[in-house]
């Protein structure tokens, strides 16, 4: 029995330094990424009037760069393709709470419509944003409360730090559909592959229920709009176009969620460029084409504000 | 409590101390230790569950005693009956009671009736499954003479309740389990060593392999109608390891806590995925439920007794209920026919036990026809999975169409991260391969190895499963 303990004993302590050695794979790891916005949030370098957050349709439908030429004023894209309205809360209390990054005077919140507040798998905490970046104890904080990982293994282990995307020990690259601007966004100019033929049959008048909505999406959508008030930032929710599909009530819905603090600004139904399928990548996102006329109308909304 | 979870790293060393520390020199106050402990770790998850567990064992603890006394044939078959008729009541409820309702109230739609019936919003107490086959059998054993009922309710509850065991098997005997936990135990380093080793395997397939390998059958299976042939079949193929990966993984997690503590439970694995046929295939798969199903179903409806068209009655009887037992749902109990039809060219041509010891015993690689019977039996088997990981039958179906399409031969379109999966479950093969003729992978591997190099090893494993664990991902088998 003694013996027993004692080997077990003896490897854990080997193990534990062992572990020390890993330190090297994490602190490198930031230099192998392509995207270094969120480095850029939680070291202080966010320094724009102008932020705009949301998932993939807050990436591909908003040109930040097109929004300060046209104020003077400038302005960045913070919009992580997959990420959900948890994950926007999240960056949004690092900007402010990060010394050295300037408190913005209006932020845009791109949203999902309808499931801003419901069930999306193809949206969540983009947890692989911040693995890379697990050197700084910020990003490790943030993972042990998300449930990611858990304190006590965390603070004791190195290895408990990193995940599976270490280990490729890569330099990344911009894809395709994953080119960032200097300004943080992400337009794409091609259409996706088969999509009349995905596409043809979902034309259908979507009426918003509250049925399947999540409170946590719910509070952190609250979260958002109450850091938005507490530094007195001007909060202007966007809803760009999808292809075909018209939700309606959602916007009442987003209205009564900010209990009296910012706008909903929705895109024009009218303009003729929503109705054709050359402006879309796909039934949830504008291309380019299509992201330059949806920013002519938010930058005339954000214009009020200067 | 899940054996993947920092509670458990806490509590495994907390029993273990003061099972041999405190209480070694009592074998008495180490089961109560043992029982204690077990429905903590049961609680753990829901403490309202725990009477039910309670009350079943004291079913089955009181029937059992009662069998025995009674001589009279008719009543023993009452106090049977009682007891088969509650444990199985309590599964029905929990388990079943909704899938009857809503087949019986679709059924009746489809003739044009409106059947109005209530359904149970309930959740499945976790292990019922397994703890009910354990008492079923103990009850079934006592009537037949084959044990004799336990006077001890202590020593009964642990053999029911033992907590390596208790929520998803492997599903113990009476005849194998309670004699050991009624006998003196003593400290067993090697016993200990080999126990610490095979958690460390199993925490590897469940952690590693099962939740690594789910990441991608789920973004797969779940969006299905998005992918190609060759991805749609590549999410089969992961699925096909995640649940092996995740209920081997188990099982080598509860034999090796189990050995901790000197006690040796039913081997629930033993390499399937290198299995010749299919009949093989399911002596090698959760043996512990098969055996089970031979022993209180099919040899009682006559097993191999009898001429052909009994045989295969039997044979689809057993492979139904079986998939039955995993879930109330059509495509499980389709998965248990689909495997029966696999089954049937074997029964007929009674070749069935064909290949029963280990594939290229001694040498290091298989002819070529056990590699053409290995390949065979294994895309069958993962044909067989995507019944039992679809959401429904049409899902499923539509599913298989989707492999069979044009682009089944093309690259396979997944993210880079994939690779580290890939290159996981290629290690598992190999290791598993090397080890083959154990009882589990890593007992023999590398035991004669320079320390040095042997804990690096060792490290390696560890050091995967601390990389790889977040949040605590649930064992597919607990749903069962």
């Amino acid at each position: 029995m003694k013996q027993f303990i004692i080997k077990i004993a003896l490897f854990s302590l080997s193990f534990f330094i062992l572990d020390k050695a890993f330190i090297l794979l994490r602190n490198n790891a930031p230099e192998l990424e392509v995207d270094h916005r969120l480095e850029g949030i939680i070291t202080g370098k966010v320094d724009s009037e102008i932020l705009v957050y949301g998932s993939s349709r807050g990436a591909r439908s908003v040109i930040a760069s097109q929004i300060s030429d046209s104020l003077g004023h400038s302005c960045y894209n913070l919009s992580y393709p997959g990420s959900d309205i948890g994950f926007h809360a999240y960056l949004l209390r690092e900007t402010l709470e990060t010394p050295g990054n300037t408190i913005p005077k209006v932020v845009v919140l791109v949203v999902d419509d309808a499931n801003e507040f419901k069930e999306a798998k193809m949206l969540g905490f983009r947890f692989d944003r911040m693995y890379p970046l697990v050197k700084y104890k910020t990003i490790r904080d943030e993972m042990v409360k998300q449930r990611e990982k858990k304190w006590f293994v965390n603070e004791l282990l190195i290895t408990h730090q990193l995940n599976k995307s270490h280990f490729l020990m890569k330099q990344q690259a911009f894809t395709k559909n994953d080119s960032i601007m200097k300004c943080g966004s992400m337009p794409i100019g091609h259409q996706k592959k088969n999509f009349e033929k995905l596409y043809k049959y979902k034309h259908k008048p979507y009426i918003y229920s509250r049925e399947g909505e999540y409170i946590q999406k719910l509070r952190a959508f609250d979260e958002f709009v109450q850091l938005c008030k507490k530094h007195k930032i001007k909060l202007v929710i966007a809803i760009p176009p999808n292809f075909r599909k018209v939700t309606t009530g959602f916007q009442q819905r987003l209205e009564e969620q900010l209990h009296g603090y910012g706008i909903v600004f929705a895109f024009d139904p009218s303009i003729p460029e929503y109705a054709d399928q050359a402006y879309f990548f796909d039934n949830a996102h504008l291309q380019t084409n299509g992201a330059r006329i949806f920013t002519d109308e938010l930058t005339d909304v954000i214009e009020r504000y200067f | 409590m899940i054996f993947n979870s920092i509670e458990f790293a806490l509590f495994l060393p907390i029993v273990f101390i003061l099972y041999w520390w405190a209480f070694g020199k009592s074998m008495k106050w180490q089961n109560i230790l043992l029982l204690v402990s077990s429905y903590v770790f049961y609680a753990w998850w829901d403490p309202r569950f725990l009477l039910l567990l309670m009350f079943s064992t004291l079913l089955d603890y009181y029937s059992g005693i009662k069998l025995e006394q009674t001589l009279d044939r008719r009543i023993k078959k009452v106090w049977l009956w009682i007891s088969i008729g509650i444990n199985l009541g309590f599964l029905g409820v929990f388990k079943y009671y909704n899938f009857f309702a809503e087949s019986f109230q679709s059924a009746a739609a489809e003739l044009g009736w409106e059947v109005d019936i209530f359904t149970l919003n309930i959740i499945l107490p976790v292990g019922i499954s397994f703890y009910t086959f354990h008492g079923l059998s103990y009850v079934i054993d006592c009537y037949y003479g084959r044990i004799k009922a336990e006077r001890n309710f202590v020593n009964y509850s642990v053999f029911v309740s033992f907590f390596p065991l208790l929520v998803a098997g492997p599903i113990e005997r009476a005849t194998h389990l309670l004699p050991q936990i009624k006998r003196v135990r003593t400290f067993d380093y090697t016993r200990a060593v080999d126990g610490m080793r095979q958690i460390l395997w199993g925490l590897f397939k469940k952690v590693v392999i099962a939740d690594g390998c789910a990441e991608y059958a789920n973004m797969i299976f779940n969006d299905s109608g998005d992918y190609s042939g060759s991805t749609l079949f590549a999410g089969a193929l992961f699925f096909t390891f995640q649940i092996y990966g995740d209920f081997s993984g188990y099982s080598d997690i509860a034999l090796g806590t189990a050995r901790l503590f000197g006690m040796e439970l039913l081997k629930n694995f033993s390499f399937p995925y290198f299995s010749r046929d299919i009949a093989e295939f399911w002596r090698r798969w959760h043996i512990s439920l098969s055996s089970w199903f031979r022993d209180y179903l099919y040899i009682p409806l006559g097993g191999s007794q009898g001429g052909l068209g009994k045989k295969i009655r039997n044979t689809f009887i057993i492979f139904l209920v079986s998939g039955f037992w995993h879930g109330a749902n059509w495509t499980f109990i389709i998965w248990g026919g689909l495997n029966a039809l696999y089954f049937m060219p074997l029964l007929i041509s009674k070749s069935n036990r064909k290949n029963l010891e280990t594939v290229a015993q001694g040498k290091w690689f298989p002819t070529i026809r056990e590699l053409i019977g290995m390949i065979t039996t294994f895309i069958l088997v993962v044909f067989g999975w995507i019944f039992f990981r679809a959401n429904d039958v049409t899902h499923a179906w539509n599913y298989i169409k989707g492999i069979f399409s044009s682009d089944l031969f093309k690259a396979p379109k997944l993210p880079e991260e994939a690779d580290v999966v890939i290159f996981f479950v290629l290690f598992l093969l190999f290791i598993e391969w090397i080890g083959r003729e154990s009882n589990f992978a890593l007992e023999k591997f590398g035991l004669r190895w320079y320390r040095p190099f042997r804990w690096l090893f060792y490290s390696f494993l560890l050091l995967c499963v601390i990389v790889l664990s977040g949040k605590e991902q649930a064992f597919i088998y607990f749903q069962f």
